[in-house]
């Protein structure tokens, strides 16, 4: 380019209003984008006119934003998995939703005899405890023989390989735990957990036509019609503990990689992994325990999205969505960056959630809404929200 | 003595064996048997297994001292023996079944040898007298397995060529065997022995005469001894033979069908009969100065017909002496055929340019022969299968441009496929598009009323571009958004697409165009109307198993041939640049995103064109067929196959495709196989089965890169 060129662009930089460049930006420069931005605009229109229009109520919208809120926590605890991992190895870890499903298996083997036996009705907590540990245990020794059988013998393979790998695991898992397991899906028992008994509430349900009132406020079987704000609104306290217990797991994962020793090693191998080692940190131990984090918050995840009577289902695929979905999340968010992953699964959870309704289709394309938050992430900000945070740039 | 390789291999294989037994794979094959009353499948299976881990563990250390080996492999087996002996037990006290629901008896089983194993003796009822302990088929899975480890141990010792020989002649045996019923009506012994006999003598002849000579033997003269041997044993058939291997179903069936489109009647018959032969002749005189590839295929077809006709002999179950008689043509073959193979090529490349064109062109014509009288010969499920196979290989081939050329993970392939057969089905089928703006059900209408209200439908041939140019520019739309990305971003996004694809054929928004869950159907038979042969003129139908055929044949010929030959153009050294160095690529002057995006393009087409072919010959679009796991099983051909090698991924297409189709009866077994396989390749041999060959250098290059002069080594 010669120095009159380079002048010319100045002069015409500085005459251009912003407005200008954010045009020329997007179409000619960007042709894609401004696509997207007509295609934003039009689902805004038909947003906006569905809800003016009173075919999408404020009402349906709140409730449609807790439920994503929970479903989005779960995502959130998935997502960790993946973006913690990513951070490290710069590898998708396809296997990552198989983890999870192991750990809903976990689950299930620990809550099933004790519901069986009436332990989990009398010791509520307790029980729930045990299913957790059991489920967060499964999905960890899964996750680290993973780790050990399948991606350390790769670890300067090239990238093509490991990501393969991880989806032939991927099958693997799925298949196996189809065969060792049976292939007919399974329901988690429903739990019931009651509190303040003498507070005049009631939990009622339908049991072969009649009606059974329980006095006391059912925390994670129940469903209660709430009037809040002048909103008719049906909500699940579950989905409150979900959020609750997700957080609370989130915030002590970043606690452990902010505070802890071994969280600060494990931002270093993220940072750099040869000037880690040569810094005496033990890579291989990190890159374990990182795995085995991730993994006991999706066996987590896995319980807590199992608690909700009427989707209590586990089956060897169940794992397939939620993980793409997570993964989906932490790329919104910026992979390999925690409190991203966090903000991501619950933004796709909300969007997934509330998405449908606003735009007028039908549930059955919740997915492809996904999908499509995911395709414009990639196409505006390709780093996530929040910008990613990820070793070697280039392997 | 027991080395620490022994515990970190025995402790994998103990925990695969573990939790396949735990899969109650023993029981899922427990009714398969290879050899009637002489060997199940579930022994089989056992065999393997142990023979494996022995193998694994005692493989490291065939280099050190002579009985290290296997007292290694001994450890290893044994403590196999020791495991399954605690499983059978833990099993005969606690119920593992609620959590284990595939796994009903480990007693008696394989395992046992069939025996019943008490481990406490259970005391008398009215009825049945005192069942006392019995251990013995324990005892017996002891001995058995320590007697493996020595096997295998001694094993390791062999020279790797043979334990390569006997062990694929074996595993072949046990396939063929299994399959047996579904190939055993192609070719009876003595059609293939008339074959086998034309090839052989000429052979014979053809090398008996070379090898006298100093002067090497003008290729025409070698021909027409061929064809005279040919034409000889053609005239011994004529004195041996029948009046029923004249009838259908005798000696040349495929001629025989021939009358059905030109009628040729009995002199015609007999010469195709010599004609065949005489041509079977020629390439066996051939054979001896062929490429290697040319002599190794046809010798090895021959092979195939020998263990066909043999296969043929059994009925419906296949003896012991037949499946030795197998296994030892097998070794034959494998050990003899690629020796012989080396020795044709050196005295094919002492031919002169016209010489190698002239042989080249022959062993073409024969395969092009044998190929378009197979369908003949193949039975409908049999014709299924193959089809199969070569509908993979050509997605394969296809997916192939985006992962082995260009580099480029491409998870979603499912879309292209899906886009191509759904055009096929939306422009060709029944639904709202064609039938001038009304729903259809397909449930409540009959096939006149779709005819007569649907007329806005299109035949097949004209939808086939239509379906392959969209699916290239969906390809290449899809292309855009994702190209600046990271290689592994791609994959997530372009499995994203798929999902998005599958959702929308799936919902019920889209019911009206594509049929929702039901899908479209029926898509009308393709037709070619040829105006030769009398008044009526030909109409070939491609409506059976056996007639679409020979249009996934020219499928794949096509994609074969495009992806070949960009492969090799400055399009294909493109793509490889960016494969190993996007950045070093673009500063070298390539275009990367227009590069890319023809990867897209080529490879959505060819996935466009195969979805096509396959909505027409199933005759119908359902999004059931269009799923995540059509792409994953493309992709694990392509990876285990070798990554950018065409031959690579036909092989792969034949033993992930044809395999498992064949063998029905290990469908439940079928992915979990897929993904332990490619774990497996990909820890193993990374490049795949048959990995492309190294890039052909000009002699400059190749100083360059390898300054040492040409022929050191």
């Amino acid at each position: 380019m010669s120095g009159e060129d380079i002048q010319a662009g100045r002069i015409s930089d500085a005459t251009e209003s912003k407005l200008m460049k954010f045009i020329t930006e997007n179409t000619v420069k960007n042709p894609l984008r401004g696509i997207f931005i007509v295609l934003f605009v039009f689902l805004l229109y038909i947003t906006l006119s569905r809800v003016l229009g009173g075919e999408y109520t404020i009402q349906q919208i709140v409730q449609q934003f807790i439920f994503g809120l929970s479903q989005g926590s779960i995502y959130a605890l998935i997502a960790l998995g993946y973006t913690l991992v990513y951070g490290i190895l710069l590898m998708i870890n396809f296997a990552h939703s198989e983890v999870f499903m192991m750990g809903a298996y976990g689950g299930f083997f620990a809550i099933y005899p004790m519901a069986e036996s009436g332990f989990l009705q009398e010791h509520t907590l307790l029980a729930l405890g045990l299913v957790f540990l059991s489920a967060m245990l499964t999905s960890l020794v899964t996750a680290v023989l993973l780790e050990r059988i399948a991606y350390r013998p790769l670890r300067n393979a090239p990238r093509l390989v490991p990501l393969i790998t991880a989806i032939g695991a991927s099958i693997t898992l799925q298949e196996l735990a189809k065969q060792l397991f049976g292939a007919s899906p399974r329901r988690f028992p429903d739990v019931n957990y009651f509190i303040l008994p003498d507070s005049g509430i009631e939990t009622c349900k339908t049991v072969a036509r009649e009606r059974i009132c329980t006095p006391g406020l059912d925390l994670i079987g129940g469903i209660y019609d709430v009037n809040f704000l002048g909103l008719d609104l049906r909500i699940r306290p579950l989905s409150f503990i979900t959020l609750f217990t997700a957080v609370i797991l989130m915030f002590s994962l970043w606690r452990f990689i902010q505070n802890t020793k071994t969280g600060k090693s494990m931002r270093a191998v993220a940072e750099d992994k040869n000037t880690a080692l040569l810094m005496g940190i033990d890579v291989n131990r990190v890159i374990v325990v990182t795995f085995a984090l991730g993994a006991a918050l999706a066996g987590a995840g896995a319980v807590l999205a199992r608690l909700v009577p009427g989707d209590n289902i586990i089956s060897p695929y169940m794992g397939f969505l939620p993980g793409i979905k997570a993964f989906t999340a932490a790329v919104v968010g910026g992979i390999g960056n925690v409190p991203g992953a966090m903000f991501g699964g619950l933004f796709l959870g909300v969007v997934e959630a509330v998405g449908p309704g606003l735009l007028g289709l039908d549930n059955q394309l919740q997915d492809v809404i996904a999908f499509g938050l995911l395709v414009s992430i990639l196409i505006f900000r390709p780093t996530g929200i929040f910008g990613e945070v990820v070793a070697d740039k280039k392997v | 003595m027991i080395k620490k390789s022994t515990f970190q291999r025995g402790i994998l294989a103990n925990g695969i064996v573990l939790l396949l037994t735990l899969t109650g794979i023993f029981n899922t094959f427990a009714k398969q048997e290879v050899i009637p009353e002489k060997l199940s499948l579930n022994t089989v299976i056992i065999i393997a297994m142990v023979g494996i881990t022995g193998y694994a563990c005692a493989y490291p250390l065939r280099k050190g001292k002579p009985l290290e080996p296997m007292v290694n492999a001994i450890f290893a087996t044994l403590w196999l023996a020791v495991m399954w002996v605690a499983l059978v037990w833990l099993y005969s006290t606690i119920d593992m079944r609620f959590i284990f629901q595939n796994l009903t008896g480990l007693n008696p089983s394989p395992l046992t040898f069939g025996e019943t194993v008490r481990f406490v003796a259970v005391e008398a009822t009215e009825i049945d007298p005192l069942l006392p302990i019995e251990f013995g088929g324990l005892v017996k899975l002891i001995i058995f397995c320590a007697m493996m480890g020595a096997i295998s141990g001694f094993a390791v010792l062999l020279s790797l060529r043979l334990q390569l020989i006997v062990g694929v002649s074996a595993v072949l045996t046990v396939v063929l065997s299994l399959i047996s019923t579904k190939i055993n009506g192609i070719i009876t012994l003595p059609d293939a022995l008339a074959f086998v006999t034309a090839f052989g003598l000429a052979y014979l002849v053809s090398w008996f005469l070379n090898n006298r000579r100093t002067t090497p033997l003008p290729q025409w003269l070698l021909m027409a001894v061929g064809a005279l041997v040919g034409a000889f044993v053609a005239v011994g058939l004529l004195f041996v033979g029948t009046e029923e291997a004249f009838a259908r179903g005798g000696i040349l069936r495929g001629i025989g069908t021939a009358p059905q489109i030109i009628d040729m009647g009995l002199r015609g018959l007999i010469g195709g009969l010599f004609g065949v032969f005489a041509l079977t002749g020629v390439a066996g005189a051939l054979a001896p100065k062929a490429e290697r590839l040319s002599h190794n295929t046809s010798l090895y077809f021959v092979m195939m017909l020998i263990v066909l006709g043999l296969l043929n002999t059994g009925g419906r179950k296949l003896p012991l002496e037949t499946a030795l008689l197998i296994f030892g043509v097998l070794t034959l073959g494998i050990a003899l055929i690629p020796s012989l193979g080396k020795k044709a090529e050196s005295q094919f490349v002492q031919l002169a340019r016209g010489g190698k064109l002239q042989s080249r062109g022959i062993f073409l014509f024969v395969l092009a022969g044998v190929v378009l009288v197979a369908p003949q010969f193949m039975g409908v499920s049999l014709a299924n299968n193959i089809n199969l196979i070569i509908l993979y290989a050509m997605l394969g081939i296809g997916l192939n441009v985006m992962i082995g050329y260009a580099g480029l993970l491409d998870l979603g392939f499912v879309a292209s496929i899906a886009i191509g057969a759904y055009t096929v089905g939306i422009l060709t089928g029944p639904n709202i598009l064609t039938c001038n703006g009304v729903a259809i059900n397909p449930n409540l209408i009959t096939l006149d009323e779709i005819n007569q209200l649907c007329t806005g439908r299109i035949d097949f041939w004209g939808a086939l571009p239509i379906a392959v140019i969209l699916s290239a520019v969906t390809g290449m739309l899809l292309g855009v958004p994702v190209l600046g990305l990271r290689g592994d971003y791609l994959a997530i996004v372009t499995l994203g697409f798929g999902e998005i694809i599958n959702r929308i054929i799936y919902s019920d928004k889209f019911k009206p165009l594509m049929g929702g869950a039901q899908g479209l159907s029926p898509i009308p038979v393709p037709e070619i109307f040829l105006p030769i042969g009398g008044e009526e003129g030909i109409n070939l139908v491609f409506g059976n198993a056996t007639s679409v055929f020979y249009l996934y044949i020219f499928a794949i010929l096509i994609a074969i041939f495009v992806t070949y030959r960009l492969s090799i153009s400055r399009q294909g050294r493109s793509w490889r640049a960016i494969r190993a160095d996007e950045d070093v690529a673009e500063a070298m002057g390539i275009h990367t995103v227009r590069t890319k995006l023809m990867a897209f393009m080529v490879s959505s087409a060819i996935g466009g064109l195969g979805g096509a072919i396959l909505a027409a010959q199933l005759q119908s679009v359902t999004p059931e067929n269009y799923k995540l796991a059509f792409s994953i099983n493309v992709l694990a051909l392509v990876i285990i196959g070798g990554m950018g090698s065409i031959p690579g991924v036909i092989l792969g297409a034949v033993v992930l495709a044809g395999l498992p189709e064949l063998l029905r009866e290990l469908e439940s077994y079928r992915l979990l196989a897929f993904g332990g396989l490619l774990v497996l390749v990909m820890l193993v041999k990374s490049e795949g089965l048959l990995p492309p060959a190294p890039p052909r250098l000009s002699e400059q290059a190749r100083l360059l890169t390898h300054p040492e002069p040409a022929g050191t080594d």
